[in-house]
């Protein structure tokens, strides 16, 4: 699934590390998300959205 | 989530590191060196590793060996390789049953060892399926 996960964090100027930390998260699982080869859990996606003050489904499309 | 708090590492690798202490202390009082020091060794190397793999500058499978799970990512890589894990245990039971049953007789205890082995994978497999199918 695409994401605009990497747009977001590098417009905030956040490292992936960072953006990890915050999450609760590895670094390595937010790159996974920046380059689609992991699909988040609703629950980790919707704490991504709320960090981002942005709808999902503007993040993620998950018609791709 | 004290153990990850206090200790920096999973409450596994805080129970093998205590055991393989204790294991180390009784050794060493009852005189048997080498023991002793190959139980410290290993206390000393499963804290170290763990410490690192959960210190943020650690790979993927570095955190996954060291069985220090911080997300849902290593939690749904750890069920995977696990799961693999199970799968060739199956297979490895299931081939020492077939052996077993053909070139043993039933008089020599690793003939029913080999039994043991597949009903009680068998059995575990059920049990994890039912747990499986309550959770998800």
């Amino acid at each position: 699934m695409e994401s605009r996960v990497r747009a977001l964090r590098t417009e905030r100027a956040l490292s992936q590390q960072g953006l990890a930390e915050v999450m609760g998260v590895s670094r390595q699982t937010i790159n996974a998300i920046e380059t689609g080869r992991y699909d988040p859990s609703l629950r980790l996606a919707v704490h991504l959205a709320r960090y981002f003050d942005r709808p999902v489904e503007e993040i993620f499309d998950v018609d791709t | 989530m004290w153990t990850r708090k206090r200790l920096r590492m999973s409450w596994w690798n805080a129970l093998m590191t205590f055991v393989l202490l204790v294991v180390a202390a009784a050794l060493t009082v009852a005189g048997q060196w080498f023991p002793a020091v190959a139980s410290l060794v290993a206390a000393v190397a499963i804290a170290a590793t763990a410490v690192y793999a959960r210190s943020g500058r650690a790979s993927d499978v570095t955190r996954l060996n060291a069985l220090e799970v911080v997300d849902e990512r290593d939690r749904s890589m750890t069920a995977f390789a696990l799961a693999v894990v199970g799968v060739a245990g199956l297979l490895f039971s299931m081939a020492t049953f077939l052996a077993a049953t053909a070139l043993l007789e039933p008089s020599h205890p690793m003939f029913w060892v080999a039994w043991g082995q597949v009903l009680g994978m068998t059995a575990v497999w059920i049990v994890a399926n039912l747990v499986a199918v309550r959770r998800i």
